[in-house]
């Protein structure tokens, strides 16, 4: 009976971004003995590390009355989306932070605007607005994020026609 | 709980461990000093204390291009505090604690103890999931909001080479390649009727030695996680149980008839 | 504070939120300017929760120049609106005076406390002026 077990160590230290998905809630699972190689992250997440850093570390009472800081599950959960929207091309959000812990993350570029208020886990409200054509579109959402990729993909399409025409 | 009607069984799984947990917006209020009073509620049948690092919070969510890390991400100042074991005296039993997790782990070692049987522990896991919710809410006046659960199952197949992957695996063919090993794993995304994303069901096969090094195993760790449909203890309870069905099924489909027949298929 | 609508504060009544010109900005690449996130003009989403404000008669009626009580002790910029504004958006204004600001007050939504529709964030920032202006920044 194998009782105790560990990684094969064959191959794996060659592969390059080895992250094997196996959940450390297994207690099977030994200390890992290895140093395990960073996958890289999005360029967006790149260029907000430092202000989710900073809005998770704000002090009480930053927006001038009882402000705090946002909450470490909800900025968690807004990395996770931004880094599952990510389009090359497209320039960082903006990330706005709210006096309950919320956090928006938001656009305001190529006739678009778009705002994603992250409320917690699991808890979206996205709008965006099409200023040419002055549609707007309030979504509440959960676990399915499609159609905020759609937006982002129509934000870089406006992009690059913007670039093509001047 | 009672077992589904036409679900694979097996006489001797080759089960090391089951593992059902829940992750739940932390407890307002709620520091390390409030832990003692979660391991009272339990301590009559898990009397053993260990502490583990946390585990951070995952979600899965869906939409957009990028598959993400499962190395997850880290904002903000460092967490503060540990996850607790509460262990059975046998060991075989095992509560994972922390401030915005729950889980309940069966394992087979060190004793060898036969597989209880799911409906055991996810009876178990209900009730004192329960527990501790009468507990936040007497304590923290706090409502217990689960937004992720999760079940896990690890099998264990003992092999002399792992060129013997074919033998028990539909997926691997190594016919007459000398593997040294094996690393393979897929992710599928699991949609509900309406044909809306709200899991994914992790598959993973790896060969792994012993600590000596001298004896060879294939680790199927099969699981299933994600977001109940709401956030009480019953709906997380149904997601574990439909979670359950899928991996015993997905179980059958991926090991071979020789392999079942070896741990003693009965249906 | 459960929420209320309060007949004392009179629709003519300014009504003042600050700003802090670290968090609250956004660049607008459409306008080439900065701009106000709407993320100002949210209440809390937790229960009962609202959206904290300034009242400004209150500050007068005890001598105060409302100006420098807002941008004390940290510097921040405000906006301000009538009260009259935000109930015409479907709002209600109350006092909600605390040991640290006695002439605190929220607004929170009439039908949902904790949470504004997007025409109310809008017609919010559309009705607000500058009370302690940021330079270059645009209000909405």
């Amino acid at each position: 009976m194998i009782d105790s077990l560990q990684g094969s160590t064959a191959f794996q230290d060659e592969i390059l971004c080895y992250a094997p998905t196996a959940d450390p809630i297994s207690s099977l699972s030994p200390p890992r003995r290895r140093v395990r190689v960073e996958l890289p992250r999005s360029k967006w997440m790149a260029d907000l590390q430092e202000r989710l850093d900073e809005i998770t570390s704000l002090p009480r009472g930053w927006d001038g009355y009882d402000g705090r800081p946002v909450s470490f599950n909800a900025a968690l959960f807004a990395a996770n989306l931004i880094e599952r929207l990510f389009v090359a091309g497209v320039p960082s959000p903006d990330v706005v932070p709210g006096s309950d812990g919320t956090l928006q993350i938001e656009w305001h570029r190529n006739q678009y605007d778009i705002e994603i208020d992250v409320l917690g886990p699991y808890e979206v409200v996205a709008y965006r607005r099409n200023q040419r054509t002055g549609n707007e579109q309030e979504l509440e959402l959960q676990t399915d994020f499609t159609a905020l990729a759609g937006w982002i993909d129509d934000l870089l399409a406006e992009q690059q026609t913007n670039k093509k025409y001047g | 709980m009672r077992r589904p009607d036409n679900l694979p069984d097996f006489s001797k799984p080759p089960l090391a461990e089951v593992v059902l947990g829940v992750q739940f917006s932390p407890v307002p209020g709620y520091s390390s000093v409030d832990a003692r009073q979660v391991w009272e509620l339990f301590k009559e049948s898990f009397p053993v204390v260990e502490e583990r690092p946390l585990l951070a919070p995952q979600f899965e969510t869906f939409g957009g291009a990028n598959r993400l890390s499962s190395l997850g991400f880290h904002v903000g100042p460092p967490p503060v505090g540990s996850r607790l074991w509460f262990l059975s005296q046998d060991a075989n039993h095992l509560i994972q604690f922390q401030s915005d997790r729950f889980l309940t782990n069966w394992r087979k070692g060190p004793n060898l103890q036969p597989y209880p049987r799911f409906e055991v522990i996810a009876d178990s896991f209900e009730r004192n999931l329960q527990i501790l919710a009468d507990h936040f809410m007497a304590a923290f006046k706090y409502q217990i909001d689960i937004n992720q659960a999760e079940v896990s199952y690890v099998n264990l197949i003992q092999v002399q080479e792992f060129a013997e992957a074919g033998k028990w695996f539909n997926l691997c063919d190594s016919g007459f390649i000398d593997i040294e090993a094996l690393n393979t794993n897929f992710v599928q995304v699991v949609k509900d009727r309406e044909g809306k994303p709200y899991a994914r069901f992790y598959n993973e096969i790896q060969s792994v030695f012993s600590v000596e090094g001298k004896r060879k195993a294939f680790q199927l760790s099969l699981t299933f996680k994600g977001k109940p449909a709401t956030s009480g203890i019953p709906s997380a309870v149904a997601f574990v149980r439909d979670g359950r069905e899928r991996i015993v099924n997905r179980f059958r489909d991926i090991t071979t008839a020789e392999a079942q027949e070896i741990w003693g298929r009965l249906s | 504070m459960e929420p209320y609508d309060e007949a004392q504060i009179t629709g003519e009544d300014t009504i003042i939120r600050r700003i802090n010109p670290q968090q609250h900005i956004v660049w607008d690449e459409n306008r080439g300017r900065f701009r106000i996130s709407s993320k100002v003009f949210s209440p809390s989403s937790e229960p009962n929760g609202g959206m904290s404000v300034d009242i400004e008669r209150l500050m007068l009626a005890d001598g105060l120049d409302p100006r420098e009580y807002v941008t004390t002790p940290v510097f921040t910029g405000s906006m301000a609106f009538s009260a009259g504004a935000a109930r015409a958006l479907g709002l209600i204004v109350g006092y909600d005076p605390i040991p640290t600001n006695p002439y605190h007050g929220e607004v929170w939504g009439a039908d949902r406390p904790n949470r504004f529709s997007r025409q109310q964030r809008k017609g919010l920032a559309v009705a607000s002026r500058w009370y302690v202006e940021l330079d270059d920044v645009d209000v909405a």
